[in-house]
């Protein structure tokens, strides 16, 4: 076996010794790319440290006997449960308006869509809290649509898991539609241009070519949605309240065990794992998935 | 189909001003260099880019029908008065090969030919029996569970050439289809085109969407002789966005109009007044004895001939016959059967072997007597 297996080795001396030089010649590259000055190794390794020793520090201060029982207990269990509806349903929400709102964005002139994602943008930059009191003047009682709501349908929405939702969707719709443009825009119109010369009309090629074209897009926006929507508080607190079952998300059940009069922190230490815990999960899962819809 | 184009496009200072016509089962060749406007004729006859102005139609069905601004709408009792009408790109039923193949990368080969037939309401299994048949058509059923990524750039053209075929449209655009392809993939999938352009009505053309099958006019835009000499029945020549000379294959690449025509066909082409029947006496004043048999005295022609009719000799001795002249040797380059010799203010090209030229000691800069063969020059009527 080793001698045919050298022999071949021989006859195919020339073809190995090519494949070697060329290996050589592309790790020469691959070295002479890699070239990041020492100097900025410092700042990056303190950009690192700056996101995950936090997290370190909260594991190694968790009262690990407690932890169990503070994440089995009703109230828990309970926030967690909404915390994973409420954030679905705002995902599935932003899908169905953000695909949308991504396409027409893509494909409007220079100016309007300049002027489109940087209005789409805007509640990435505006502080949660503040999105929530805008919330609230829309559709509370004395809102401009909220009374007209209550008035005309007796329709509440402010502090029900409604709000939530909907203070969740405001806050993650953004991430959304960026990256579905974005993959829009990379993927171009000459796909689409050639569909309808071959007699597909517009809505057959916006399933059986936009669609698949853009879905790298489409699932990275969608992590990134349901992670910011399963992390909102702000919003939320102001437009939904803290009412444990029906609006006190994880966020704002971790919130409360902090803040709460008497009861010890580390219930609301041990909430934070579960969070993080249930975040690392969701994000593997939607990670594993990915190649997969990707080919 | 009869496919009859009009029409007028304006891109800053760029204007396309041209009109086609394509009989059913004929094939067109427009020839131009880059830029000259082959790509937005087709764009408008896809009903992919409305024009300024014009009209396309198809047997008489009007796919584009912009009149001119300000003009009088309602002369001549045009259908829809002045109203401007663009059939949407997915109802026109014309069919568009561009140089890159622009397979669905997400989809099979077979699913990507299965796409049309699809989008023509046509049921999955049928649609997946009539695409495998394609794909036997050109060549490429062992490959059909491939993705287009797995696929080499020939095949993918091969894969989309059957797609557009296999929804028989009434109308075949082909814009650089061999331009994206390194040679010996080109002259296959040129072949494969001659091939299905020749028999266009083959087993598996049955007519889709209810439709009897239809004999297609066909368009292939292309800067590449080769491809109008094979694929084509009729060859028009554009330049900056006009159509300066059309006709039967031989006619347009043999007689070129003007330079620019003929730089494009590789010839050399002057024009002069016919002195006697010996002797045509050219713009700048020479004379150009040609092979005899000329045209009537005092008519304009136009000369053509090849640059390997042309010789250079050093300038040892002076001109001794009218067909020879003093120049200067500009540049050496690449050319097609050996080294494309351009000479300093003048538009003919000698073209001679590397041997040649080192046994005659030329290059750059010398001083040189050129002269043509008479026995090799093509006089035809000036257009």
């Amino acid at each position: 076996m080793s001698t045919s297996s050298r022999s071949a080795q021989t006859t195919d001396d020339a073809a190995t010794r090519s494949a070697a030089t060329r290996s050589a010649a592309s790790r020469t590259t691959a070295a002479a790319g890699s070239g990041i000055p020492r100097l900025l190794y410092l700042p990056a390794a303190l950009g690192f440290a700056l996101l995950i020793l936090p997290l370190v520090g909260l594991f190694l201060r968790a009262d690990w006997p407690s932890v169990p029982a503070a994440i089995v207990s009703a109230e828990a269990q309970s926030a967690l449960w909404l915390s994973l509806q409420t954030a679905f349903a705002a995902t599935v929400l932003c899908l169905i308006v953000g695909i949308p709102l991504a396409l027409v964005i893509a494909r409007s002139g220079n100016r309007l869509a300049g002027l489109l994602r940087a209005l789409t943008t805007l509640p990435l930059v505006m502080p949660p809290l503040v999105g929530g009191i805008a919330l609230l003047y829309l559709l509370g009682r004395n809102g401009l649509v909220g009374s007209v709501l209550e008035l005309w349908f007796g329709i509440r929405i402010p502090f029900t898991t409604g709000a939530v939702v909907i203070a969740q969707s405001f806050v993650a719709l953004p991430f959304l539609v960026i990256s579905v443009e974005g993959a829009l825009r990379t993927a171009g119109t000459r796909y689409e241009a050639v569909a309808a010369t071959l007699g597909a009309g517009r809505w057959t090629v916006f399933r059986r070519v936009t669609l698949p074209l853009i879905m790298p897009g489409v699932i990275a926006g969608t992590v990134l949605c349901f992670a910011r929507a399963l992390g909102e508080f702000g919003a939320t607190a102001l437009f939904a309240g803290n009412a444990a079952g029906t609006t006190r998300t994880m966020p704002l059940a971790i919130y409360t065990a902090f803040n709460g009069a008497g009861v010890s922190q580390d219930s609301a230490i041990a909430l934070s794992l579960l969070l993080v815990v249930v975040g690392i999960v969701i994000l593997l899962l939607l990670r594993s998935w990915r190649p997969t819809a990707e080919r | 189909m009869t496919l009859d184009a009009a029409m007028q496009v304006n891109r800053g200072s760029f204007t396309l001003d041209a009109s086609v016509s394509v009989a059913p089962g004929e094939t067109l060749a427009l020839l131009g260099p880059n830029g000259s406007g082959k790509s937005t004729l087709l764009a408008v006859i896809a009903g992919l880019l409305a024009p300024e102005r014009g009209t396309v139609s198809v047997d008489g069905r009007v796919l584009t029908e912009v009149p001119q601004l300000g003009g009088a709408p309602s002369g001549g009792g045009r259908p829809g008065g002045g109203r401007m009408t663009v059939v949407p790109a997915h109802r026109r039923r014309i069919g568009l090969l561009g140089q890159d193949p622009l397979l669905f990368p997400h989809l099979s080969a077979l699913e990507n030919v299965a796409f049309g037939l699809r989008s023509h309401g046509m049921k999955a299994a049928e649609a997946r029996d009539r695409a495998s048949e394609w794909l036997a058509a050109v060549g490429m059923s062992e490959f059909a569970a491939r993705k287009p990524a797995e696929l080499s750039g020939g095949q993918q053209q091969r894969v989309a050439i059957a797609r557009v075929l296999a929804t028989e449209p009434d109308v075949l655009l082909f814009d650089e289809p061999m331009a994206a392809l390194d040679v010996q993939n080109a002259s296959l999938v040129r072949t494969l085109l001659r091939e299905c352009l020749a028999s266009r009505i083959s087993a598996t053309h049955t007519g889709i969407d209810g439709r009897p099958p239809t004999v297609p006019a066909t368009i292939v835009v292309t800067h590449d002789v080769v491809d109008a000499m094979v694929l084509a029945d009729r060859v028009a020549i554009m330049e900056a966005g006009r159509i300066i000379d059309s006709g039967a294959v031989a006619r347009v690449l043999g007689e070129p109009v003007n330079q620019f025509a003929a730089t494009l066909v590789g010839l050399n082409v002057l024009h002069g007044i016919v002195e006697s029947n010996q002797l045509v006496r050219l713009a700048d004043g020479r004379g150009l004895a040609v092979g005899g048999g000329v045209s009537a005295v005092g008519a304009e022609v136009s000369i053509a001939f090849p640059p390997s009719a042309v010789t250079l000799r050093r300038e040892a001795s002076a001109p001794s016959h009218p067909n020879e002249w003093h120049a200067t040797v500009d540049l050496l380059e690449p050319g097609l059967r050996g080294i494309r010799v351009t000479l300093l203010g003048d538009t003919v090209v000698a073209e001679a072997s590397p041997a040649d030229l080192l046994a005659r000691d030329i290059a750059s800069g010398d001083r040189v007597v050129a002269s043509v063969d008479p026995a090799q020059l093509t006089v035809y009527p000036r257009r």
